[in-house]
C-alpha cells in the first residue's frame, strides 16, 4: 500500500531528506499537514513551480535555504501572548525562584523575543531580574538578531499595552521602552541579563541546568514522536524541582517520563519536575 | 433491533469525515444541526468557529450538556475517533493530518481568522480526499469558500446552510459562488444527510 496520499507528499519527503543531507536541519519529525502549507507558501514566494525543482535549488544555493527556514519556521509571537499565563507564572513559580542565589532560564523557541522581554519584565517587578540569566534561543537565526535588536514596530503597541495590564503587571508597558518615530526599543536594562543564542531542539543538545523553561507554542509544530524527545531534552535541562512551561494546546501527554512532573497549573500548562527517576514502564 | 455497542480505540477509523465551518450565528446553528444527529454515528465531525480570542472556548461543555455524544474541544495529535466531535480553540489553526490526527499552529491569520475554515477544509481534504464532507453554515466573512473548492478538488462533498436560513449568509454565499456544491438545505435538512449516511 503506497505510504502517503497524495504525490505531493512524496515530494515533500524526498525535500526533507535533501534539507537534512546537506544542511543538518531535520524537519521530518515537524507536523506534516501544517509543514506542507507552509512550502507551498514558500514555493509561491519563490515564484518556483514545483516541489522537486526547490528541491534542486536548495541544494546548491545557501541564501534559498536561508530564505526557506526563516519562512517554513512559524514565528508568530506577541508580548504577553495570553496575560493570564503571566499571571500565573508570578503567582505559581516567582515564589520559589525567590529562594534561588541565581536563577537560569532557557527560553526555548524565542522567535523575534517579544516573549522574552515580556518574563524579563515580569522578573523586573518582582525583583528577580538582576538575579536571572535568560538563554533565549531559536533554530531561526533571522529572528533571533531582531530579537537582539529589541526593536518593534508600534502598530501593536495598544494591544500589548493591555495584554501587559491584563498581565498584572504594574505601571506602564512604555517605562520599558525608548520611543522612537514609528518604533519603540527596549531599554538595555532589561537586555543585559539575556544571552541570545542559535539551538534547534531536534538536533542540539541539553543546555545546562535550569530552574525554568519556557517553551510555548513550539511543541505543536511536532510529531508525539519528536515532542517525547524534546520533553526529554527538557527534563535533562532541568534543575530538580524546576518548572517547564508550555503552551496553551501543549502537554506532556506523549512524553514517556510524564510521571516525574506534577501540573502546578494545568490550565496555563505550567508544570514542575518532582522526580529524578523515570518511573513509566519502558519497553 | 439489533443494540449496538460502541468500542472505541486508538486503531477504530471514522467512516467520513465532517468538516463544519462557521462563524457569526455559528453557536445557535450548530445546536440544531448537533440536536437533531442521530446516535451512535459512525462518522466524525471536526468544527473550526470563530470566537472572540480572550473567550477561551466552553463550547464543548456547552454542547456536551444537549447531546448524547461526546463533544471535546481539540487536543493537540488527538486522534480523531468515530462518534465524536472536536471543536476548534480560539487563536489557533486546527488542521487534520494524515494518520488521523489533529494539530494546530499559531500561523498568521487566514482570511483575518484564526482559526480559519479554509485551513480546515484544505487539511481534512489533502488527508482524507473523498472522504471528507465539509459543511460551511452561517458567518459573515467568506472564510471557508477556497477551502470547499479544495474538498472538491480532492473528490470530497460539499453542503451548505440554505443562505435563507443562515442567520449571516455572507459564508454560505461565498462557498455557492465559488464552489460546484453538492447539497444546500436547512439544518434540519443537513442533519438528515449526516443521518442518511449510516444507512448508505
Amino acid at each position: 500500500m503506497p505510504k502517503y496520499q497524495n504525490d505531493e507528499d512524496y515530494d515533500i519527503h524526498a525535500l526533507l531528506d535533501v534539507i537534512y543531507l546537506k544542511w543538518g536541519y531535520d524537519f521530518r519529525g515537524y507536523s506534516k499537514a501544517s509543514l506542507t502549507r507552509r512550502i507551498f507558501f514558500f514555493l509561491q514566494e519563490e515564484r518556483i513551480d514545483r516541489i522537486p525543482e526547490l528541491q534542486y535549488r536548495i541544494v546548491r544555493d545557501r541564501a534559498l535555504f536561508s530564505r526557506f527556514i526563516k519562512d517554513v519556521t512559524v514565528n508568530v509571537t506577541e508580548m504577553f501572548r495570553d496575560p493570564p499565563f503571566y499571571r500565573s507564572v508570578k503567582q505559581h513559580i516567582v515564589p520559589q525562584l525567590k529562594t534561588y542565589p541565581h536563577i537560569k532560564i532557557w527560553h526555548a523557541g524565542c522567535a523575534t523575543g517579544e516573549e522574552v522581554y515580556s518574563l524579563a519584565m515580569l522578573l523586573d517587578q518582582v525583583g528577580l531580574l538582576d538575579r536571572a540569566t535568560i538563554y533565549a534561543t531559536d533554530i531561526n537565526r533571522s529572528v533571533l538578531d531582531r530579537a537582539k535588536k529589541g526593536i518593534y514596530s508600534d502598530s501593536h503597541l495598544s494591544q500589548y499595552q493591555q495584554n501587559f495590564k491584563d498581565a498584572g503587571l504594574s505601571g506602564n508597558l512604555l517605562d520599558y521602552f525608548e520611543k522612537g518615530y514609528d518604533h519603540v526599543i527596549v531599554d538595555s536594562r532589561l537586555r543585559k541579563n539575556i544571552v541570545f543564542t542559535e539551538h534547534d531542539l531536534v538536533i542540539d543538545h541539553v543546555f545546562g541546568e535550569m530552574q525554568l523553561i519556557f517553551c510555548r507554542n513550539v511543541l505543536i509544530y511536532f510529531t508525539r514522536e519528536l515532542q517525547n524527545k524534546v520533553i526529554g531534552l527538557f527534563t535533562e535541562s532541568l534543575d530538580f524541582g524546576g518548572y517547564l512551561c508550555l503552551g496553551i494546546k501543549e502537554s506532556l501527554d506523549f512524553f514517556d517520563g510524564r510521571k516525574m512532573f506534577t501540573a502546578v497549573d494545568a490550565d496555563h500548562r505550567l508544570f514542575q519536575k518532582t522526580s529524578n527517576k523515570d518511573s513509566s514502564d519502558k519497553r | 433491533m439489533v443494540s449496538v455497542m460502541l468500542i472505541r480505540s486508538e486503531n477504530d477509523t471514522f467512516s467520513r469525515l465532517v468538516v463544519i465551518g462557521t462563524s457569526w450565528g455559528g453557536i445557535d446553528a450548530l445546536k440544531v444541526l448537533l440536536g437533531n444527529i442521530n446516535t451512535p454515528f459512525t462518522f466524525s465531525i471536526v468544527i473550526v468557529i470563530h470566537q472572540d480570542r480572550q473567550n477561551r472556548s466552553h463550547l464543548s461543555t456547552l454542547f456536551s450538556q444537549m447531546v448524547s455524544f461526546p463533544v471535546l474541544e481539540a487536543a493537540d495529535k488527538q486522534q480523531i475517533l468515530p462518534g465524536n466531535v472536536y471543536i476548534s480553540t480560539p487563536n489557533y489553526h486546527l488542521l487534520v493530518e494524515q494518520d488521523g490526527t489533529l494539530s494546530h499552529t499559531v500561523d498568521r491569520p487566514v482570511n483575518f481568522c484564526r482559526p480559519s475554515v479554509d485551513v480546515l477544509f484544505q487539511t481534512a481534504a489533502d488527508a482524507f480526499g473523498k472522504r471528507v464532507i465539509a459543511i460551511v453554515l452561517t458567518g459573515a466573512n467568506q472564510d471557508g469558500a477556497e477551502g470547499s473548492k479544495w474538498v472538491k478538488r480532492r473528490g470530497g462533498q460539499v453542503f451548505v446552510q440554505n443562505p435563507k436560513e443562515a442567520e449571516a449568509k455572507i459564508m454560505p454565499l461565498a462557498t455557492i459562488g465559488n464552489t460546484d456544491v453538492d447539497f444546500v438545505g436547512n439544518l434540519d435538512a443537513l442533519a438528515l444527510v449526516l443521518n442518511n449516511l449510516e444507512c448508505s
